[in-house]
């Protein structure tokens, strides 16, 4: 057993060296090199603007899914709770007339029931000291059902164009909206996370429970940060892809979980906690982009793209196992 | 002694065997012999190898050098399962048993009897039933109780039970009064007796001498590794000669002088008990003290540490801190007021995959923080004054935790102690697992801070750091405190007497 752990120790140290960037960059260049041979437009500047554009909700989404991995946990509610404040932020703003308060008060609520979501997920995870994953998958298919329930599982439409004109389409000193929302939510997480005590209390919560718990740090107040943190960024990742698309979606969103997932673990953040940060998380998220944009190009149908995805969770996984030797 | 031919034959030999760990050697070129038909009292006081030869003889660890013989054949015990195929049987104080699952489906776990894939229950009930009842052991009253609804003595039976049954020639008892009544004591020895009869040998570890003089034939004493002595007859087997034989001096080691501690009184504890079973707690730590705590495993003696810093359930009695009784105490109320506490396991206290810097600054972070941010240029050259002031080794400060030997892991904690600017350290076997050069430098640290005014409770295994580091000691038995000694007047033998609660 001893052997087994040294083992496991050596090749830690090697792949803890330099196996993060390693691993990430050798990815990188082998995916866009892939690409690139299969489909010469692969490489052109409207296509990597278009992966960029396609990349900001998932980087919403895998930043909150970041914060929760980092303590130790699971979120698979993300892509449910995107759904469900599609519908309710849609429904919102179809009740009220005036189109300015019927943005702000559809977005308000919309982030205020995600938020709620999430708390409540940290709030029984922390409680009654549940797997998260099964906590969360619970969560899902509640909120799935909530969602097909309100919307009888048909798209809303209706609300103010003027919503999808500026958070869907509309640009600001030449980047697309949604492009400057997920740079700002980035900006924020990263002086979080490396400039605030809260940053380093996540990654002690997840790093070393036992160990923080001796250090005065509550589990209960940092869970209900991180899943709360995660339940808003999903919530407005269903709002900017609600004015994307121009109408509320009761299925937006759902294969979201999975590539949140396998952004983050990819991009370096631990299983289990205690580990990773945010040009990590993003690095992930671009390299997602690039697979599922290349993916298209070759004419790879969805199911085909959903194997892909499910096989590089996988990878990244194993890979996770080496790259966090500390837990 | 009635089976004397059978006496001279060696049922395991284990020769020079060595068992090194990171940063610790366990055994050193340790020898052991156990005969067919004798109980082999294993003696020595804690950390000094008796539980890691008895994994290596078991096959939970592979013994770095040394060689095993079993019935003068020489082996390699590949693990747990080859031992026990081997006819080694291990009652371990940490049970192996499936907690729920049925005695009777423990006992036949991975070797049921069946019939054409069908488990014969009706055989496996009657065979158990004839087996135990041979040998004096009532277990059928329990053979359809789930394992997590007995009593921890109960469960030991069964693991008695299962040695007996699967006809085992070594059985490993580990401190069985540990947890055993006197009547089922009464029972185990009877069992010990007809064990022996058939030809079983026996390795019995215990700690009490009462105990030792009834079970044992031969004794064979561990200290630090080495095999000291074995004593082959009973009438070597007294207190003097057991206290005088654990008793060795550890040479090559300097320790700083002690000063007289006048100080003011900074935390006090008065008539305390707890939920875990502390009782008649009284004893208080003065400014710049180093107070010492000492007694065997199961005394208690980790409680107190705990205790300390709010986290055992006081059920009568309080604890002052500065004058102050704390009413509700926990980590949180206990870490503003200046205390500390670095459990024994590492592994409970250290961030092992964050940064080193981190792992030191973790405590302090508020005194970091400047209108909601980091200050992280001041954090990184406080903790680099600290890893320099504490030779701490890598200097890097981003290094992982995971990546420092066992001694800088130690420093890592005293530095967050040092950090968070404390007034009380408490530490619970703080050179555990370091080697000597290590250990040296840690005294050393606890002394300087000492002269700072910092007092330390240090609760400890080790002899030689009560004698050595602490102004004053006290000992736990029971649960209590049993005596309480000053620098001076305190010894070797006064100290294991007080441990075995001998007056």
């Amino acid at each position: 057993m001893l052997m087994k752990i040294k083992n496991a120790n050596t090749m830690a140290s090697i792949f803890g060296k330099y196996g993060k960037l390693g691993i990430q960059l050798g990815l990188f260049v082998s995916i866009v090199v892939f690409f690139a041979l299969m489909n010469p437009v692969f490489l052109t500047a409207d296509n990597a603007l278009s992966v960029a554009r396609q990349s900001t909700y998932l980087a919403i989404m895998s930043l909150g899914q970041m914060c929760v991995l980092i303590v130790g946990g699971f979120d698979l509610s993300v892509g449910a709770v995107a759904a469900l404040v599609s519908i309710i932020s849609t429904m919102v703003m179809l009740e009220i007339s005036d189109p300015a308060v019927a943005i702000i008060v559809g977005i308000l609520v919309g982030l205020t029931v995600g938020t709620i979501v999430g708390l409540l997920n940290g709030f029984i995870v922390a409680t009654f000291n549940v797997s998260p994953f099964i906590a969360t998958l619970g969560m899902m298919g509640i909120i799935n059902g909530i969602t097909l329930m309100i919307s009888s599982g048909a798209p809303v439409y209706g609300f103010t164009e003027k919503f999808s004109a500026i958070f869907g389409y509309g640009t600001f000193l030449g980047l697309p909206s949604p492009v400057i929302v997920s740079v700002l939510i980035a900006l924020v997480m990263y002086v979080l996370y490396n400039m605030t005590p809260l940053g380093r209390h996540m990654w002690a919560i997840g790093g070393n429970i036992n160990a923080a718990v001796l250090s005065g740090l509550s589990n209960m107040k940092y869970k209900l940060i991180a899943y709360g943190i995660s339940g808003f960024m999903a919530a407005l990742t269903g709002i900017m892809l609600s004015a994307r698309v121009s109408s509320g979606e009761p299925t937006l969103g759902h294969t979201m979980m999975m590539t949140s997932l396998v952004a983050c673990v990819i991009g370096g953040v631990a299983v289990g906690g205690g580990a990773g940060n945010v040009p990590g998380a993003l690095m992930g998220v671009i390299l997602i982009g690039i697979l599922g944009n290349g993916m298209n190009l070759m004419n790879l149908g969805a199911y085909g793209q959903e194997v892909v995805m499910g096989v590089f969770l996988l990878m990244a996984i194993i890979f996770d196992r080496y790259m966090h030797p500390g837990r | 002694m009635g089976a004397d031919n059978l006496r001279n034959d060696s049922l395991i030999r284990m020769e020079g065997i060595t068992k090194k760990f990171p940063g610790v050697v366990a055994l050193k070129g340790a020898n052991f012999e156990l005969r067919a038909g004798e109980t082999h009292v294993l003696f020595g006081e804690n950390g000094a190898g008796k539980t890691t030869l008895i994994k290596v003889l078991s096959g939970v660890y592979p013994p770095t050098e040394g060689k095993i013989y079993i019935n003068n054949e020489e082996v390699s015990i590949k693990n747990a399962y080859d031992a026990r195929q081997r006819g080694i049987s291990c009652c371990h104080q940490e049970r192996s048993l499936v907690p729920q699952l049925t005695v009777l489906d423990n006992i036949f776990l991975g070797r049921e009897f069946a019939n054409k894939g069908i488990l014969n229950k009706h055989l496996m009930r009657k065979y158990v039933v004839d087996r135990t009842e041979k040998e004096g052991l009532d277990i059928k009253d329990i053979l359809d109780v789930e394992v997590s609804n007995l009593s921890i003595a109960k469960q030991q039976l069964v693991e008695i039970a299962k040695a007996v049954i699967y006809d085992a020639s070594v059985i490993v008892l580990d401190e069985p009064s540990a947890s055993l009544t006197d009547e089922e004591m009464a029972v185990l020895y009877n069992l010990i007796e007809r064990l022996k009869r058939n030809g079983v040998g026996i390795i019995y570890i215990s700690h009490r001498i009462d105990e030792i003089k009834k079970v044992c034939d031969r004794l064979t004493v561990l200290r630090d590794g080495h095999t000291i002595t074995t004593l082959d007859s009973k009438q070597d087997i007294t207190e003097d000669n057991l206290i005088r034989l654990i008793t060795g001096y550890e040479t090559g080691m300097s320790y700083p002088p002690l000063r007289k501690i006048e100080g003011k009184k900074i935390l006090e504890v008065v008539n305390v008990a707890t939920a875990g079973g502390l009782k008649n707690l009284n004893f208080d730590i003065r400014e710049g003290e180093i107070l010492g705590v000492g007694g065997l495993e199961g005394s208690g003696k980790d409680k107190v540490g705990r205790l300390l810093f709010g986290l055992e359930k006081i059920v009568s009695g309080h604890v002052k801190v500065f004058g102050e009784e704390i009413g509700k105490a926990s980590p949180n109320r206990m870490l503003s007021k200046g205390i500390v506490y670095f459990p024994a396991d590492k592994t409970k206290i250290l961030f092992m995959g964050r940064p080193q810097l981190e792992n030191q600054s973790i405590l302090s972070l508020k005194s970091f923080t400047k209108t909601g941010f980091l200050q992280k240029k001041r954090e990184k050259m406080e903790v680099t004054e600290n890893v320099h002031k504490l030779s701490i080794v890598p200097k890097d400060t981003s290094k992982m935790v995971l990546y420092m030997s066992g001694g800088n892991q130690k420093k890592t904690l005293v530095s967050r102690g040092l950090l968070k600017k404390a007034k009380l350290i408490i530490f619970d076997e703080v050179t555990h697992g370091i080697d000597i050069h290590a250990k040296g430098e840690i005294y050393k640290l606890l002394h300087e801070l000492s002269q700072n005014n910092v007092s330390i409770v240090m609760i400890t295994s080790e002899l030689d750091e009560l004698l050595n580091i602490s102004h004053r000691i006290i000992t736990m038995h029971e649960h209590a405190i049993f005596n309480t000694f000053e620098h001076e007047e305190a010894s070797r033998v006064k100290l294991l007497n007080s441990y075995f609660g001998i007056e």
